[in-house]
């Protein structure tokens, strides 16, 4: 299993999805932080709910679409799925060391927001002390729901990968992305978001609510359920 | 041990109602360079899929090096190297890194990656970007990464494919020794009839889905009659005469094609034409070919149909 890992991580050299890790969680830390800017004083709390509030509602599930469509496509695009079956090597592994690989880049792009959220309140704390949020950064509250977020994307992304690894086709993934990310538009605010995988995540902003518990564990056996379905379906499936 | 390095008995696949290989029983003994041979659609790739487990049969079986497919696809799979795609290779990857994922997955040295690539005379292109290589180069390297890890039998799908004129004969000059210097069986599908006539030395012929011909290919050759091309002055008077003295005769441009086998009989039609006022310019046998015995052969079947 180890080995099937080192060769898929091997494989992201020089693929856009680095790119896309660094980018993804930058762009929510600049927007989080120029909408703090309009207050007199930043604070680390609205900060903090209004970065992972635009990460959890649009950023993530788009990020999460594009992460696996990007990985898929590293075996669909030169045709490779061939040449990896008639290796000597157990199908099953190659699936769940994709599957791995998502969910370790989601968990970095979801490290980097907290860092990069740390690092803009020190900038400000040297370069600008009058506006710098008060008090440390708060790490245990970071730790607790950006980790919530990340195990409950698990259901969002085994879905979207099932979806970009059955079809060869970039479509397909970014049609079930997109249409899983206006339903969670749509139901936002409603109790029935926490059975939504693509609405998951933002259960969680008010981790103190009703819906974030369910909504965690929803997300985590879904994820693992739906993850087994895959890996039993691809492996089978002819090539 | 099989002494057949591919063997099959009433293999057969169905894609919706159409079956694209039907009771095929094949064997390839082990050591040769077998050519599968048969037009586009003959069902040459549906059959190494079904031999690399890439599909699952809907009837009979498919073993290499005696290991079931369907029930032993791992320890088949151990005992194959396969070049199915030239594309199928990772562009924004280095050569030496594109081997280095199919060596880690063999869990096989690191050296292993440089003797593959001195196999096909690649090492000085080894560090390049994928994206700089041409067709002849991926192919190659395609053929390498089959190497790895020494297989006891390479399955090579259309491996002249798009290539130029050079790059054909590059590979066929690699394949043919690669029996002798990897100790490999090759199985290698093509409908390039000269290259596989100049390579192999066991052939299959596939032709709607079936196994048609399968065999040694000198045994092959010698099913089909030889001819004598005669160039004259006057090729439709010298068909009539030659007709007329009970020879199967047939206008092939400026030349008559009369089946012939013997040196006597090559002089006796020469004596008959010159006889009958026709002056022969040219009088040569045509050496069977593997074009040849494929006309022959599609001829009968039709005929049979």
């Amino acid at each position: 299993m180890w080995t099937s890992l080192t060769v898929e991580y091997h494989k992201l050299k020089g693929s856009l999805i680095w790119l896309l890790a660094l980018v993804a969680p930058s762009l929510v830390t600049v927007l989080a932080t120029l909408i703090a800017l309009r207050r007199p004083r930043m604070e680390w709390e609205f900060m903090f709910t209004g970065s992972t509030g635009l990460w959890s509602f649009f950023v993530l599930p788009m990020t999460v679409t594009a992460l696996s469509a990007l990985l898929a496509n590293i075996e669909h695009a030169p045709r490779a799925w061939d040449h990896m079956f008639a290796l000597p090597v157990r199908r099953w592994r190659m699936f769940a060391s994709k599957a791995i690989i998502l969910m370790s880049v989601v968990g970095v792009m979801t490290a980097l927001l907290a860092i990069e959220l740390w690092i803009v309140g020190a900038l400000f704390t040297a370069f600008s002390p009058e506006s710098a949020p008060q008090g440390a950064f708060p790490w245990p509250l970071a730790f607790r729901i950006l980790g919530m977020m990340w195990a409950t994307s698990l259901f969002m992304a085994m879905i979207q990968l099932w979806v970009a690894l059955r079809f060869r086709s970039f479509i397909a993934p970014l049609t079930v992305g997109l249409g899983g990310t206006f339903i969670a538009v749509a139901a936002f605010n409603a109790k029935e978001a926490m059975f939504v995988p693509w609405a998951m995540p933002v259960s969680i902003v008010g981790a103190e609510g009703v819906n974030a518990i369910p909504a965690f564990q929803f997300g985590i056996v879904g994820g693992v359920i739906t993850l087994l379905a895959m890996i039993v379906h691809m492996s089978r499936r002819e090539a | 041990m099989s002494e057949y390095a591919v063997e099959s008995q009433g293999l057969g696949k169905r894609f919706g109602e159409r079956w694209a290989v039907r009771d095929v029983a094949l064997r390839a003994p082990a050591g040769g360079i077998y050519g599968f041979l048969g037009a586009n659609g003959a069902g040459k790739t549906t059959f190494i899929r079904l031999m690399l487990g890439l599909l699952h049969p809907n009837a009979g079986r498919i073993s290499v090096f005696g290991c079931d497919v369907a029930n032993q696809r791992i320890m088949a799979a151990r005992q194959v190297g396969a070049l199915l795609e030239a594309r199928a290779t990772y562009d924004q990857l280095t050569g030496r890194e594109n081997l280095d994922t199919t060596r880690r997955l063999l869990k096989l040295p690191g050296g292993e990656i440089d003797r593959v690539l001195e196999a096909v005379d690649m090492r000085a292109a080894a560090d390049r970007k994928l994206g700089h290589y041409s067709l002849g180069m991926r192919q190659r390297l395609g053929l390498a990464r089959a190497m790895l890890g020494r297989p006891r039998l390479l399955v090579l799908d259309e491996p002249m494919n798009g290539l130029d004129p050079d790059g054909i004969r590059d590979m066929r000059d690699i394949i043919r020794t690669l029996p002798e210097r990897a100790g490999a069986t090759v199985f290698m599908s093509s409908h390039m009839l000269s290259e596989v006539e100049q390579t192999a030395t066991h052939i299959g012929l596939m032709q709607d889905g079936q196994l048609i011909l399968d065999g040694r290919i000198d045994e092959m050759l010698q099913l089909i009659e030889p001819e004598l091309a005669i160039r004259s002055t006057d090729p439709t008077r010298a068909m009539h005469v030659l007709k007329s003295a009970g020879f199967s005769a047939a206008l092939e441009g400026a030349a008559v094609i009369v089946n012939a086998a013997a040196d006597t009989e090559a002089a006796r039609i020469n004596r008959l034409l010159l006889e009958s006022g026709v002056d022969v310019v040219e009088l040569s046998f045509r050496r069977a070919t593997l074009e040849a015995l494929y006309v022959s052969v599609q001829h009968k079947q039709a005929e049979a149909a």
